[in-house]
């Protein structure tokens, strides 16, 4: 074996050494970066849209706060009735899981001008395991429904996606 | 060979390695975004979203899922959703959580169907394959009948091949909410049980069909022994063996819990059933206590659309616990499910 030949086996040693390792750290890439970052691209649903659907139960629905009318029966959509308009009406329209509810969307209320201020604070209606990790808000324009009035005016909705 | 040569085969080599290398992350992609496990998570995503859509819609509605769903099966509950391929293991299901509003229901299963709709119905939200989904209000109107003098607690004898599958558990023991038939009216009665009025209706109805007609009668409780089915094959109505089958539902003591599982698996088994008529309160529990996967198996097994027509035992009263008010509130969907379901009547005396 020539001198020339030892210097191509040792370079193409290094050669194939380094190649090795460029295809395994694309491997280890693939399979740890991409294919979980394509996986999340196929799944994703954008988190304002899941918040959007959720919170649709606040504005249109009777079990909620929207007002119905006693007599006919009739649902007003996007009408808040100011007397259902409680933390105890919140608690039985959403309710995330007791232990593991952090994890779920969970939602604080405000509906403005109508939210009452206790020590500088204001008091909104929460779901259950909201910490005031506010991750976006939601706003809906919304009538008010005051004693005989409707006024309008805008929900406010805190959405904390994940604790 | 020269050195030039082995450059050559050298380079070839590695376009070679290259194109492997793409080629093999393009499949595994590929391979990956058609798994099933990425196709149940977008299902299960897609169906709470659409309940959260149903939810906060103001009055009834129905929605189709637009894709066909025939490879999975899912099972819908009132906090839930859950969507796997049959025979899969536990592990493998996808589970999607929700919240209802406190008074809302969720419930329904579909197994290989190639369309899934999910429908609001007043505080209901139930999923079901499409095509019955149409015949919604139909399905599940409750048909309450105060007065049961005629058919089989008020429900036309229709149907050539018919098996009475009849409640004898426990709860048999308390008085019923139906009435005796006309035709027992004048006879001497043990006394005004569910299971006395069972025994005065399946009387009744033997004498309202007409000879020639196939029947037969399974008791059951938490287990069904053999001198519980009157017959393991279907008999041939004539005098003679409505005479027998007369004297067989008389003096049954109520005990023990409900199979009802086990009870329509044996009565589906008939050959050629085309209708059933069940009689029950509606709590399961042996074997299959799950509504859902209950209203699943039943689908499974009733592959030749034998109409299962259900009789509620007991009365939902004003003045009920509550416990037991959502007892029966349950034994009361369950049944109606089972009947909507299997194109059959669900019927249950009012207070």
């Amino acid at each position: 074996m020539g001198e020339d030949d030892i210097f191509d086996l040792t370079r193409k040693q290094v050669y194939w050494g380094i190649a090795v390792f460029i295809v395994l750290i694309a491997a280890l890439m693939l399979v740890f970066v991409f294919l979980p970052q394509y996986k999340n691209s196929l799944i994703e649903v954008p988190q304002e849209l899941r918040a959007e659907l959720i919170s649709l139960r606040f504005v249109n629905t009777p079990e909620c706060f929207t007002y119905q009318d006693q007599a006919t029966g009739r649902i007003f959509a996007r009408v808040i009735d100011l007397q259902k308009f409680t933390q105890e009406r919140m608690d039985k329209c959403y309710r995330t899981k007791p232990e593991k509810g952090f994890k779920d969307y969970n939602f604080a209320l405000e509906l403005e001008g109508y939210t009452p201020t206790i020590d500088g604070q204001k008091k909104l209606l929460s779901s259950n395991k909201f910490f005031n990790k506010v991750d976006f808000t939601l706003y809906k324009q919304v009538l008010v429904r005051n004693g005989n009035r409707l006024e309008p005016t805008t929900l406010i909705i805190h959405v904390q996606t994940r604790i | 060979m020269n050195k030039r040569a082995v450059t050559t085969m050298m380079m070839i080599l590695e376009i070679m390695i290259v194109l492997i290398a793409a080629y093999s992350i393009f499949a595994i992609a590929s391979k990956f975004a058609s798994s099933e496990t990425t196709n149940k998570i977008i299902l299960a995503d897609d169906i709470k979203m659409m309940i959260d859509t149903l939810i906060g819609t103001p009055g009834e509605a129905v929605v189709q899922y637009p894709e066909n769903v025939s490879k999975y099966t899912f099972i819908l509950s009132s906090s839930s959703i859950s969507v796997f391929i049959k025979g899969e293991g536990e592990q493998k299901k996808i589970l999607r959580y929700f919240s209802l509003p406190e008074g809302y229901q969720a419930f329904g299963a579909v197994e290989g169907r190639d369309t899934l709709c999910l429908g609001k119905e007043q505080k209901k939200i139930i999923l079901r394959e499409c095509a019955k989904a149409a015949a919604i209000v139909e399905d599940t109107l409750t048909k309450v009948a105060s007065s049961s003098s005629s058919g089989f607690y008020g429900i036309p004898l229709t149907g050539e091949r018919i098996v009475f599958v009849v409640d004898r558990s426990g709860s048999m023991e308390f008085a019923s909410g139906w009435d005796l038939p006309e035709i027992a009216q004048n006879a001497e009665k043990a006394g005004n049980r569910e299971i006395d009025v069972a025994e005065w209706q399946i009387k009744s109805a033997l004498m309202q069909l007409p000879d020639g007609k196939h029947f037969s009668i399974v008791f059951f409780a938490d287990t069904i022994e053999k001198n519980m089915i009157f017959s393991p094959a279907f008999t041939e109505l004539n005098a003679e063996s409505r005479a027998k089958a007369s004297k067989f539902v008389e003096g049954w003591k109520p005990f023990g819990g409900t199979d009802l599982h086990t009870a329509l698996k044996k009565a589906l088994a008939y050959e050629g059933v085309d209708t059933i008529f069940l009689l029950s309160d509606g709590s399961p529990s042996v074997d299959v206590t799950d509504p859902a996967e209950l209203l699943l198996k039943v689908r499974g097994l009733n592959q030749h659309g034998a109409k299962i027509n259900t009789i509620g035992t007991f009365v939902i009263k004003s003045d009920d616990p509550p416990e037991r008010r959502e007892a029966k509130e349950k034994g009361k969907d369950l049944l109606q499910k089972l009947a909507a379901e299997n194109s059959g009547v669900f019927v249950l005396p009012e207070e």
